[in-house]
């Protein structure tokens, strides 16, 4: 087992993390085109509702006069001011996870376990930029939220006790590792975990940056770094991590805990300070 | 003259250690230390290993929390009945097994400092020093 805690590869995210950054800078500095005419919405589009339900695809109701079908982060985000730059906003993530084929499904399911839908996209963002990808060599971490067979069992474990109805989604065996559906859910089981940890160990209200130290270091070594000063390196933090194993998760030596978390919430964006669960 | 030197010197150092060191530090906890969990580095990142807090120095009291991987000890840290007082990121005091709690020693970095601070958060937890 390669010790990168239960999911990522730091290497892999760096390099996600920026395409997505070049990504949402593109974006935002494209000029509309021609034939369109610039609009301005209130609230989300207008939801089609279905007659009948197609077996097997799950609804997701957006709440008419919502900006969003969830709120990132507390609303006090370094938001576009105007200026034409690029916004990095709390909604990027949710905006990569809703981009993919099955982020709506995944966002269904991350609702149904009581998980901040925010908080599961800034997983798969950080994680591989949202992308089914598959393992690299020398890990056993694969899938849009790079879970180890461990760890993806130990979510699904978690999020079937609270909603045995899920069962139903689930793509059985090895194969639901790479079924990004399945492991959204191993994955929402798994922040499941990280709230109840940050909340043992006395952390009220666990936030998204929070749960991405537990996602790579565990409890007792990820909880550490919620109730230390920012000042602190993570080293000193971890004081049972080994500097292979620190290293192996992209920290430096001599890095803060400040910096860390700091270079967490610039991948996430501003959901970076939502909660975990809804 | 002294006072601009002094100035001169801390903004220098500033610009060294980077913004992250600029981050407000908490405040030094009095009559507590530092320890960490006597636990090897694959329990500290297994998720269903944890090191229970007890309400009471007794196996049979019930379990108030987990504790990360470092512990701030009350000082000094002498075992009642096996378990050492310790104190919780939300200021509540707990017991942990002595056995399971060693001196503070970071296995990255030997000589990492650490120092029971109340964090600018209000919570309770560990600094440098």
């Amino acid at each position: 087992m390669q010790m990168i805690g239960r999911a990522g590869r730091i290497v892999r995210l760096g390099l996600c993390s920026r395409s997505t950054l070049l990504a949402a800078a593109v974006a935002s500095g494209a000029s509309p085109a021609w034939s369109q005419v610039s609009q301005t919405i209130s609230g989300p589009p207008v939801q089609v509702t279905p007659f009948v339900s197609e077996p097997g695809v799950p609804l997701v109701t957006i709440n008419p006069g919502t900006v969003g079908p969830v709120q990132d982060g507390d609303g006090t985000g370094t938001g576009d001011s105007g200026g034409g730059t690029s916004s990095a906003s709390g909604s990027d993530a949710l905006n990569t996870l809703l981009a993919q084929s099955w982020g709506a499904t995944a966002i269904n399911e991350a609702e149904a376990l009581g998980v901040n839908p925010s908080a599961l996209a800034a997983t798969c963002v950080v994680e591989s930029g949202c992308q089914n990808v598959g393992a690299s060599s020398g890990s056993s971490a694969t899938g849009a939220f790079q879970m180890q067979p461990g760890g993806f069992q130990d979510g699904l474990n978690t999020a079937l006790a609270a909603n045995p109805s899920l069962a139903s989604q689930i793509v059985q065996g090895s194969a639901g590792m790479i079924d990004p559906a399945t492991e959204a859910i191993a994955a929402s089981g798994y922040l499941m975990g990280a709230n109840t940890a940050l909340q043992a160990v006395g952390v009220s209200n666990p936030t998204v940056v929070q749960a991405r130290a537990y996602y790579n270091f565990g409890p007792t070594a990820g909880t550490a770094l919620a109730t230390a000063d920012p000042s602190e390196t993570v080293a000193a933090t971890m004081p049972n991590v080994s500097s292979t194993t620190l290293a192996r998760n992209g920290v430096t030596p001599g890095e803060t805990v400040g910096q860390w978390e700091a270079a967490q919430a610039s991948k996430i964006g501003n959901a970076a300070t939502a909660s975990i669960l809804s | 003259m002294l006072k601009i030197e002094l100035a001169t010197v801390a903004v220098c150092l500033m610009a060294l250690v980077g913004p992250a060191e600029a981050q407000a530090s908490g405040r030094r906890l009095p009559g507590y230390e530092c320890m960490m969990l006597n636990i090897t580095e694959q329990q500290a990142m297994d998720p269903n290993f944890h090191v229970e807090v007890k309400a009471q120095p007794l196996a049979a009291s019930s379990t108030i929390g987990w504790q990360p991987g470092v512990v701030i000890v009350k000082e000094p840290a002498v075992p009642n009945r096996g378990y050492l007082q310790v104190l919780r990121a939300n200021g509540q005091k707990g017991w942990i097994k002595a056995s399971l709690v060693k001196p503070y020693r970071a296995e990255a970095d030997p000589t990492a400092r650490c120092a029971p601070e109340i964090l600018p958060n209000g919570l309770i937890g560990s600094g440098p020093g």
